[in-house]
């Protein structure tokens, strides 16, 4: 008994560890975002972007928007895609095997005609069965292949990307209008630029219309809510904190932008990964920074392109247990970076970082959970302390989500009302008591499936955002 | 053991785990502590947001007193400084959000009376200070309403800018030189930017684009003078301005330069000018080991044209490298009736053969049916 209760005590020791360290990481990130963020929007008031790139030395952009079983909003998408501010930009909708009427809507809506077809880079994906061209349309291609995964269907897209810059979009993500001149920028800024991230928001609950949101809303759904504050504390903090020191491992997959040459250069994307924006950054990371230690690999903390997010837990759980597994698999492909001083601070430190506090985060916190409870069963742990120690943790989360609303308040505003405000305070609050913990949960199941070998990456049914409030 | 040797683990971290009362004492503290820097945090927000909302409400205000007399004013010879008659300094900020808005989009008259309110009003020395002030936001925003509005007085000081350690500061500051148009410092900005060590090559060349086309008499002066890199920049500009006098000296260069990137700045040049001249030398590039320099003079003869050339883009399609055949598949289309022929021919010629692809590829790409005929 006292051996087991030692393990107990041990075990809390190292949930007092990790907690501290993990705060001790986050005020550092902290710090490092409010520059970054702050200086960013300095800049990008007075950027004057739409005129710069009318000097004739912008890169053109290929968008590649892969599709499956988009028939719903696909055309709707497509139009609002193609009234994108940009000087010069081909899009290249792929649609990956859908089953329902996403080829046909596609055919019908924009006069397509087959064309003969040569993949000028040989990247691997499954059988393309044709590739069609608007006549009226100039800039719109639609590949339509095998289904093979969100993957395969970029690598068919990038094998028909005519320019120097592909952009990868989800098919119902909804762009701001001057998202490709943002995006566009730290390449032309950075030659050693070879992958920018955009921040993502959530759609729900804003109004929007033919494609493109109206005014922005919180949605009524606790879940979706829940969803926004992570992804304010995700996107402003976690990545503008990386980015610091040329650490981002991840860049979104609903919306990214590489160098073509780049991507090519290393093959495409890896076919039937479960997380493949996570894999193909490590995997341009690992490639390039060896010939360039320069090589960048950047974010914009601008909101330039909202999504859907899940309302359903069944779905929700879906997605996080996916992407825990992307994690995984993807620290694993490339576990020659941790601890590698070739790759700087991002083999030193955000390796480790991503594999003690994403890998094995959810394992402590969930064993430290149950140790928890059974330390206070068995009297090691005092209730007072217990519940001391739970609140401190609470509030320390909740002061991270406020300081993630302070700095969306001090830099881009994009929830016009004070309700706003306040919904996302409570929400700070109440995501505490059961979402995190749920959240908790579904990584911890992610990381045991993944060891299972259940590593499929599940379908996600999603409302649609198409003219309407969702 | 193992207990306490991750007790001793975490005391040579030097985390003190305090054990019982004194923990429950720290916690209690923490908690404390962290419940105050929460409710201050929300006030903190909502202070910004009540700052905001009033900022918001002042600047309306402010739109719909001077609004009226803002559009009767634009366009007309009228005074500014009496449309700014009562505007307060506090209010600037409104006013410089309003004509940064349309800077962008307006012309002719109506964008000369906005460049009237920056040069002849009491918003000059407003701007001035902020220009003169060691703040990058200050300088920058400075910086970008002295070059819209095109102010000759402040170039020297922009000019002292050019310096900074700031990449910011250095980009808005030049760029502001170049939108007034201020030649006498393009080679200023040429030779600053070498100090800046996160300016990129296209930052540079958008700045000095901003310059109308007169600075290519000015950069063509100095580039026999100057290195490899103020060549290829310089040429650069003379391309995106279609700058022809420039062709001599660049065919020069062609000839004699090593390096692959002014090489292919050169050829991509004599393309967009059509320069006859170059046609020797581009033909020889034909030749050239190296990718990027053989598709872009296939590219640039693809422009200048002349049917002679057609044979020789037929044999480029039986390259190895895709990049080539495909430049030689457009430079046939792009040359006309002639050349669209071959390309039927080559496409109907052997299926299966990597030139027959591409060619029913561009021609497909253009909607042209191989068998119309």
């Amino acid at each position: 008994m006292s051996e087991f209760i030692k393990i107990l005590m041990i075990f809390n020791y190292i949930v007092l560890f990790y907690f501290l360290t993990l705060i001790t990481i986050y005020i550092i990130l902290n710090l490092v975002s409010f520059y970054k963020v702050l200086r960013y929007k300095n800049k990008i008031e007075f950027a004057d972007l739409e005129r710069i790139f009318k000097l004739k030395n912008y890169k053109p952009i290929s968008i590649i928007v892969p599709a499956y079983n988009e028939g719903n909003n696909i055309v709707e998408n497509v139009k609002s895609l193609l009234q994108l501010i940009y000087p010069q930009f081909q899009l290249v909708v792929v649609n990956d095997g859908s089953k329902d009427d996403t080829l046909q809507k596609l055919i019908e809506n924009f006069s397509l005609k087959q064309i003969s077809f040569h993949d000028l880079y040989k990247i691997k994906s499954e059988k393309i069965n044709a590739v069609y061209k608007s006549k009226e349309i100039r800039n719109l291609t639609v590949v339509d292949k095998v289904n093979g995964g969100k993957a395969d269907a970029i690598n068919a897209g990038i094998n028909v990307a005519k320019y120097p810059l592909i952009t990868v979009i989800d098919a119902d993500s909804i762009l701001e209008r001057d998202c490709l001149l943002k995006i566009a920028q730290p390449f032309i800024e950075n030659e050693n630029v070879v992958a920018v991230g955009g921040t993502i928001r959530i759609a729900n609950g804003c109004e929007v219309k033919k494609g493109h949101i109206i005014s922005v809303g919180l949605s009524k759904n606790w879940l979706a809510r829940f969803q926004v504050v992570e992804y304010l504390r995700a996107f402003l903090f976690g990545r503008t904190g990386f980015d610091a020191i040329n650490g981002i491992l991840i860049i979104s997959g609903a919306f990214s932008c590489f160098k073509r040459d780049a991507v090519v250069e290393i093959g495409g994307y890896r076919r039937g990964s479960i997380g493949e924006d996570m894999e193909i950054v490590m995997r341009l990371h690992k490639h390039f920074r060896k010939i360039n230690p320069d090589t960048k690999i950047t974010f914009i903390p601008d909101p330039i392109c909202w999504t859907e997010a899940p309302e359903s837990l069944k779905i929700l759980m879906r997605q996080r247990t996916r992407w825990q597994k992307g994690t995984i698999e993807s620290l694993l492909l490339h576990r020659d970076l941790l601890f590698n001083p070739n790759y700087g601070l991002m083999g030193l430190f955000v390796v480790p970082y991503y594999l003690i506090y994403e890998f094995f985060g959810p394992i402590i916190e969930f064993i430290g959970y149950l140790f928890f409870i059974v330390s206070l069963l068995l009297g090691i742990l005092s209730l007072e302390f217990t519940i001391a120690f739970l609140a401190a943790a609470i509030l320390y989360g909740i002061v991270l989500s406020i300081l993630s609303v302070i700095l969306e308040e001090l830099s881009f505003k994009k929830y016009p009302k004070v309700s706003h405000l306040l919904t996302l305070f409570l929400t700070a609050i109440v995501e505490n008591f059961g979402y995190r913990q749920l959240t908790t949960w579904w990584r911890f199941k992610g990381t045991i499936e993944f060891f299972l070998g259940k590593r499929s990456w599940g379908s996600m049914e999603k409302k649609g955002l198409s003219s309407n409030n969702i | 053991m193992i207990y306490i040797q991750t007790k001793n683990f975490f005391l040579s971290f030097g985390i003190i785990i305090p054990a019982g009362k004194n923990f429950l004492f720290i916690l209690s503290q923490l908690i404390i502590f962290l419940s105050i820097v929460s409710i201050l945090l929300v006030i903190v927000v909502l202070i910004i947001r009540l700052i905001d909302s009033y900022d918001q409400r002042r600047k309306n205000d402010f739109l719909n007193k001077w609004e009226n007399d803002f559009y009767h004013y634009l366009g007309s010879p009228a005074d500014p400084n009496t449309l700014l008659k009562g505007v307060k300094k506090s209010q600037y900020k409104y006013l410089l959000m309003v004509i940064r808005d349309l800077f962008s989009v307006l012309d002719g008259k109506d964008l000369e009376s906005l460049k009237r309110i920056i040069n002849e009003t009491s918003v000059y020395e407003f701007l001035l200070n902020d220009l003169k002030s060691k703040k990058t936001k200050r300088i920058i925003r400075a910086a970008y309403f002295f070059g819209a509005s095109g102010n000759q007085n402040v170039k020297s000081i922009l000019f002292g800018h050019l310096y900074s350690n700031k990449t910011d500061v250095f980009i808005f500051c030049a760029r502001a030189l170049a939108r007034i148009n201020a030649l006498e410092y393009a080679t200023a900005i040429l030779h600053a930017a070498r100090f800046q060590k996160e300016l990129s090559t296209d930052i540079l060349i958008s700045i000095l684009l901003e310059f109308k086309s007169d600075v290519c008499n000015y950069l063509l002066e100095r580039v026999v003078l100057e290195d490899d890199y103020y060549k290829r920049i310089a040429i650069q500009i003379f391309r995106f301005h279609g700058f022809r006098e420039a062709a001599e000296i660049v065919l020069k260069i062609f000839q004699t330069s090593t390096n692959k990137k002014l090489l292919v700045e050169c050829i991509k040049y004599a393309g967009s000018i059509e320069c006859i001249d170059a046609i020797p030398q581009l033909w020889e590039h034909f030749e050239h080991p190296d990718i990027e320099v053989k598709t872009a003079a296939i590219e640039a003869l693809a422009k200048i044209g002349g049917k002679e050339l057609i044979p020789i883009f037929v044999q480029r399609l039986y390259e190895e490298s895709f990049e080539v055949n495909i430049a030689a598949a457009e430079a046939l289309f792009d040359s006309g009736e002639k050349g669209i022929k071959l390309l039927k021919v080559v496409a109907k010629s052997n299926s299966d053969s990597k030139a027959a692809k591409v060619a029913r590829m561009i021609l497909s790409e253009n909607f042209i049916e191989i068998d119309d005929e």
